[in-house]
């Protein structure tokens, strides 16, 4: 149970994070706050800040709500100790993780230049799939009467 | 189950906190203080802060002719001008010594995007790329005037021409060069028009 309200905490410091930086992709936030010389706003305007059409951000906002909402369901009732939220949790923070993994090597390798905001968001996900994919390998216990 | 309760009670407490703290930063990140506004004064007055009427000039001073040009960033005329005849004043006047041609900054009154264009030449002349800012600005007209923050797109130009991305930044949000830009304007604004 801890360890999904652990990945409830992240999830959202994601959403948050990813709604930072769809609002500067839609022109709501005129400029990112960042360190070093304009890293997150290079990323965030190149070419590759859209993915099949879509913001990457937008992407981000969407998979933390989902990751949110499952954490959430799993902690009602009693869901608490049942695995299969878990499961969830770690299958969909492990795509996230590729997908984070994909667009490092696109800062680090095309893009040369690395975003404050965006290794945030891949520092977050990173932790929920450790978190849940940790949570797997316990053996699962029933909720206390 | 008490327990398992006020570990929820917790859990949902600091949920919100991160929320609140979250939502403040980016409201204040969205609605943060506006550069400073560029107001076109009344040309009568003094020059504004000092700023003198230079421009920014091609070829060299002894030439023949010399041509004073004054134009409006969002203007779409002076683009298809910029875009189309002027690569030739460039290639074959300039080079041959026939023209000076000097660049007036005249952003026109309505036209809400134009000041702070101006603005991204001068920051541009500063490190000494004017006109390849002007080109990309007068190239890429339709994109930056219909945007809701175009200082975007000219850091995304400065970039592209080559131009340290922070010092232009820097000189973009304070508005450094607007003196100059007033000056350029005034001068023109006093010349006898015949239309």
């Amino acid at each position: 149970m801890r360890h999904r309200m652990a990945v409830a905490a992240l999830a959202l410091v994601g959403l948050l994070v990813s709604t930072y930086l769809l609002l500067f992709k839609l022109g709501v936030v005129g400029s990112l706050r960042c360190v070093g010389s304009g890293g997150c706003e290079r990323v965030n305007t190149s070419a590759w800040s859209s993915f099949l059409g879509v913001p990457v951000a937008a992407l981000g906002v969407a998979g933390y709500l989902v990751l949110l909402g499952v954490a959430m369901y799993g902690l009602g009732g009693d869901r608490a100790g049942q695995p299969e939220a878990t499961w969830w949790l770690a299958a969909l923070s492990g795509l996230g993780v590729l997908f984070s993994l994909y667009l490092l090597a696109l800062e680090l390798f095309v893009i040369h230049a690395v975003c404050l905001w965006c290794t945030v968001s891949g520092v977050t996900i990173l932790a929920i799939f450790v978190l849940s994919a940790g949570a797997l390998r316990k053996p699962s216990r029933a909720p206390e009467p | 189950m008490a327990d398992a309760g006020r570990s929820l009670k917790t859990f949902y407490l600091v949920l919100g906190l991160i929320a609140v703290i979250g939502i403040v930063l980016i409201v204040r990140a969205a609605t943060g203080r506006p550069a400073a506004p560029l107001v076109m004064a009344e040309c009568s007055g003094p020059p504004l802060g000092g700023g003198e009427a230079t421009g920014q000039a091609l070829g060299p001073d002894s030439a023949p002719v010399r041509i004073d040009e004054y134009s409006d960033f969002e203007c779409p005329f002076c683009a298809r001008f910029a875009i189309v005849t002027m690569p030739d004043v460039r290639q074959r006047l300039i080079p041959t010594g026939k023209v000076r041609w000097r660049f007036m900054d005249f952003p026109l009154q309505g036209h809400t995007k134009s000041p702070v264009a101006h603005v991204a030449a001068a920051c541009a002349a500063d490190q000494g790329k004017f006109w390849e800012m002007e080109e990309a600005l007068y190239g890429d007209q339709n994109a930056w005037v219909e945007d809701s923050r175009p200082e975007r797109k000219f850091v995304e130009y400065a970039r592209r021409v080559g131009l340290n991305a922070d010092s232009f930044r820097v000189c973009l949000d304070t508005r450094r060069p607007w003196p100059k830009i007033e000056a350029n304007r005034c001068s023109g604004e006093k010349l006898p028009s015949t239309t």
